[in-house]
């Protein structure tokens, strides 16, 4: 895999992991009123 | 407030239940098979840009209308569009005649879907019966899968009984989880079927990504090289109208949008219940069974051990031969193979049940909200005429049924539908009253430019998709000039089929209110 390819991949696993994280993490803040 | 007098309706326990359930609904067998295919011919890693694009634009704003029509909707009692359309307008009395759609998309998937979805319980049998060891190569891989069929005889089969068996087998499953209602069946399942599914597709892109080289005599076919395959950027196709328009369609079909099924399922959400953040919670799943577990298996796992030739040629054959020729081709060259193939097709089992039962949701709420039916009595209904309504599926697909039944159920009617929906949502119910609705008990505030997105971006890229696609490719499938001269009869018969079961609804729609007036329920 050539570099673009690394970071067209990085950057679509981070932003949906990023995405992921932030809904789960406010999920678990609002659940358990940490929020 | 609620302006109809109802019956109490089924509800979801929890918020992760729902969650789980509308990811379920979303993840399927295009996550694993689709998405990859439409990548490598799309331009790889560049695909992504018109992927994300159309992801904010028309997934997301999609998702956040659906959640939010369908818990509206429920809190008049409504869980399908004509009743939810209904309560939008203000009792229009043709709006809900657009709802149909709602009902009649979904009851089309679930006619082939179903089918399909059997394959998979089959060949997650057959892995551990040894079955699929037996087989040595692509052609023969292909025979098993068309005698399988019953397209074909071969040394395995030699009727269509062990694949009719299984469609027995997972349309029972099915009705089960359906009989069982929302928390009893469909949360239950998807609380246990979503980390079952996120836990193999684990294991499988483990055991891909730690391939390595396995061919010595070729260095290259690594499964760094195969990762490149799919993400290596072709800039030149973000010039293509197509890879954009590709690029939309795989959006608009992977997170289950403009279907109906999302409607139903917030339909059972309390008025205050958060809709903002549980919708793009169930999207970003999706987008990690997707992009990250779908991008990871089949298309590197190919690229190692047919190299970059061949394996051109196996994502050009269609997505079925990727998953069922294939994938069982590949594992059965590694160690643990029963266990491993297994595992493959035990997982697009789950992604498709999880699928399924959403599909037929639309149709029971509609039976159970609009005419006041039991669940026994609903669920009986609903598996007669499925079961007949899915036979064509099975005993016709060599004729092109199948085809052309994903063609109007999940494509043509979808976008339509999903037009339909951001027009009432964005000019109808009108922006700022939708705002508010969206933002009603919020567990986060969406970005202020998603107001502008939804009412004038959305539904132009959507009416753009919609005009392209039927010049582009609709016209020649509507006009039957790329079907065989021996099938158009029963594609004939298939589209009087779909027109009889859409004026049946239709008339229910109409039955339902003129029972409703009379009753003085509204």
């Amino acid at each position: 895999m050539n570099a673009s390819g690394w970071i067209f991949m990085a950057l679509s696993w981070i932003g949906i992991l990023s995405v992921a994280a932030f809904c789960f993490v406010r999920i678990f803040k609002k659940d358990t009123g940490l929020d | 407030m609620p302006d109809e007098k109802k019956p109490s309706r089924d509800s979801w326990s929890s918020k992760l239940g729902i969650i789980l359930a509308v990811a379920g609904s979303a993840v399927g067998l295009g996550n694993f098979l689709r998405f990859p295919a439409k990548a490598v011919a799309n331009g790889g890693g560049a695909f992504m840009i018109p992927y994300f694009v159309s992801f904010f634009l028309i997934g997301i704003p999609l998702m956040w209308i659906e959640w939010t029509l369908g818990r509206f909707g429920g809190g008049f009692g409504h869980g399908t569009a004509p009743g939810i359309f209904h309560s939008v307008t203000k009792k229009n009395r043709f709006i809900k005649y657009f709802g149909v759609i709602g009902i009649f998309g979904p009851m089309v998937i679930f006619m082939y879907y179903l089918y399909i979805e059997s394959w998979a319980l089959a060949y997650s049998f057959f892995s551990l019966t040894g079955h699929l060891s037996q087989v040595a190569d692509q052609t023969q891989m292909q025979e098993f899968l068309q005698a399988f069929q019953g397209l074909t005889k071969n040394e395995f089969f030699s009727s269509l009984a062990p694949a009719y068996t299984f469609f027995l087998i997972t349309f029972c499953l099915n009705i089960i989880v359906i009989y069982h209602g929302i928390k009893g069946g469909i949360e239950r399942l998807s609380k246990v079927a979503m980390p079952l599914l996120f836990l193999c597709g684990l294991i499988l892109m483990v055991r891909v990504v730690t391939l390595g080289t396995v061919n010595p005599g070729r260095p290259g076919w690594d499964v760094s090289n195969g990762f490149g395959f799919l993400w290596n950027p072709d800039f030149n196709s973000l010039k293509s109208a197509k890879v954009w328009l590709e690029a939309a369609g795989q959006v608009l079909f992977t997170l289950s949008v403009g279907i109906g099924v999302i409607l139903t399922y917030a339909s059972y959400l309390k008025k205050t219940d958060d809709i903002a953040l549980s919708g793009l919670t169930a999207a970003s799943m999706n987008e990690i069974a997707e992009v990250i577990i779908g991008g990871s298996i089949i298309v590197p796992a190919a690229f190692v051990f047919f190299g970059p030739v061949e394996i051109r040629a196996v994502v050009d054959s269609g997505i079925f031969n990727l998953g069922y020729v294939t994938m069982p081709l590949i594992l059965q060259r590694l160690p643990l193979a029963e266990i491993l193939s297994f595992l493959w097709f035990f997982f697009l089992f789950i992604a498709g049940i999880t699928s399924s039962v959403s599909l037929a949701q639309p149709v029971i709420a509609f039976m159970e909200d609009e005419f006041n039916l039991s669940k026994k009595k609903t669920v009986m209904i609903f598996a007669v005429a499925a079961f007949i309504l899915c036979q064509p599926a099975v005993l016709f697909l060599g004729k092109g049924v199948v085809d052309e039944l994903d063609f109007w159920g999940g494509t043509f009617f979808l976008v339509i539908f999903a037009v339909i929906e951001t027009i009432l949502f964005s000019w109808v119910f009108g922006m700022e009253a939708a705002w508010d609705e969206i933002h009603l008990g919020s567990d986060m505030t969406i970005p202020g430019i998603y107001k502008f997105i939804i009412k004038y971006v959305t539904p132009l890229f959507l009416l753009i998709i919609l005009v392209m696609w039927f010049f582009q490719e609709w016209l020649p499938v509507i006009l039957m000039t790329n079907i065989p001269e021996q099938n158009r009869i029963y594609i004939l018969a298939t589209r009087a089929g779909l027109f009889l079961i859409f004026t049946t609804i239709a008339l229910m729609v109409k039955i339902a209110w003129r029972r409703k007036r009379l009753e003085g329920l509204i």
